[in-house]
């Protein structure tokens, strides 16, 4: 099925993924920056192909209290169709294109969100770390 | 030479200032026709009550042909505009200054003429901010979250004035611009500056540690005073907000909470949306006893100031 132009699993497609810029950032403090950082070429790679098996899902709210609220990806490219973030909190991922249109995925035990907090572990301290992976608390 | 008036009020004539300098004539009308979505003809039909924009007129018959307009230009701002786009806010800001240094455009024996000084450029100042004039100024006579705490705040010797600001999430959510770059300080602080603000950094001495103690320090070297110390009419607006902290150790941050003018409190959680309840989903009444999730330590209640250095 194609979405947003990024489960095609064309050719075309992975240049695309390979030449975009993806920057994660844990949406968790109010006054601080948060911790940020671009994730390598494999693992926009396998963020793709994680992101095009997920199950949809219908939409769900988006969680704006004061502490850990989940990881945001932004990413970069000017394609009216392409997804330009993706939010990933508690079991839910929401993708937005440049266009506006909105959709929601299922993640199941929160697998996808391990694994992009993973992804950023050298890019925040151990504390920060542990306190998060204690949030989402541990994988079944 | 070029006329401005303020379209502001709805009675009394509007504030009106002439200015003669040449290079300044020319400068600001070359910035005004650069910014051309941002201008109107004429002013609005219906603008609401408050600023609404600025009428600009040349008063010579060059001018006109020389920046592509036939006699006069309108500015949107305040209620007559969408609020969120900082160059039109600029440019109002910049009209406002040059009438320290222009001519006031009076009928003679009005004696209702409005002058040209610094209570006027305040005036229409605040009337550009996001509330929209509509802030009330009273007296902080320590409600019910006064009783909060051993916090090291002054007791109230004295009655302070504040003013409070009706709620207005729009003009922090509707931008992403505006949403993702600025945090709770500036939330607080009601002030934009797309920096992620932080505590210390625009007196020069940013806080080395998340704690009340170095916060508050960090603060109050911006210009806040801590509430019961009080600011002078000059400072308006003079907002009442709260100092919490989340101590760790896995999750240290600070975070600001605002007193509106409806009674209740304003948040902005970093660049995420304002909202006005806890994280128990209930309106916030009093910061010091809401539920913060991991700011578990309360710092205590300061006041902003209009001077106050925030980068």
């Amino acid at each position: 099925m194609q979405q947003h132009g990024l489960r095609s699993g064309s050719a075309n497609k992975d240049r695309k993924v390979v030449q975009m810029i993806v920057r994660c950032e844990i949406n968790l403090y109010s006054g601080r920056a948060n911790p940020s950082w671009e994730l390598t070429e494999k693992q926009r790679i396998d963020l793709f192909a994680r992101l095009a098996t997920l199950p949809e899902a219908s939409p769900g709210k988006r969680n704006e209290q004061l502490g850990y609220r989940g990881i945001h990806l932004a990413v970069n490219g000017d394609e009216a169709n392409a997804v330009q973030s993706i939010d990933v909190h508690d079991g839910a991922v929401r993708t937005l294109t440049r266009g506006g249109k909105e959709r929601w995925y299922l993640d199941q035990d929160r697998a996808l969100e391990r694994t992009l907090l993973q992804s950023g572990k050298g890019s925040m301290d151990s504390a920060t770390y542990s306190y998060i992976a204690d949030e989402l608390g541990p994988a079944r | 030479m070029l006329r401005i008036t303020a379209d502001v009020f709805s009675g009394r004539p509007n504030p009106c200032w002439i200015l003669n300098d040449e290079n300044e004539v020319r400068a600001t009308l070359k910035e005004l026709t650069q910014q051309r979505s941002l201008i109107a003809e004429a002013a609005p039909a219906t603008g609401g009550l408050g600023l609404r924009g600025f009428l600009v007129e040349s008063l010579s018959d060059e001018l006109g042909r020389d920046f592509g307009f036939s006699d006069s230009l309108y500015l949107p701002a305040g209620v007559g505009s969408s609020g969120t786009d900082s160059k039109a806010q600029e440019l109002a800001e910049r009209l406002i200054r040059l009438s320290a240094s222009a001519e006031a455009s009076v009928d003679a024996g009005d004696v209702d003429a409005i002058p040209l000084d610094e209570a006027l450029q305040t005036f229409l100042l605040d009337q550009l901010q996001p509330d929209g004039g509509g802030r009330t100024s009273v007296a902080d006579n320590n409600g019910a979250d006064a009783a909060a705490a051993d916090t090291g705040e002054i007791m109230p010797a004295a009655t302070c004035m504040i003013e409070l600001s009706p709620y207005n999430p729009g003009f922090w959510n509707n931008n992403q611009t505006i949403l993702r770059n600025n945090n709770c300080y500036n939330y607080a602080s009601n002030k934009r500056t797309d920096t992620f603000a932080q505590p210390g950094r625009g007196c020069g001495r940013i806080y080395s540690a998340i704690t009340c103690l170095e916060m508050s320090r960090a603060s109050l070297c911006d210009g806040l005073h801590r509430r019961f110390d009080c600011f002078p009419a000059a400072e308006a607006p003079r907002y009442l907000v709260a100092l919490v902290v989340a101590p760790g150790p896995g999750f240290k941050d600070f975070h600001w909470y605002r007193k509106m003018k409806e009674g209740y409190w304003g948040h902005k959680p970093g660049g995420t949306a304002v909202r006005n309840v806890d994280n128990s989903n209930r309106l916030i009444l009093d910061p010091a006893t809401c539920n913060r999730g991991p700011y578990t330590q309360f710092c205590g209640y300061f006041y902003t100031c209009r001077s106050q250095r925030i980068r």
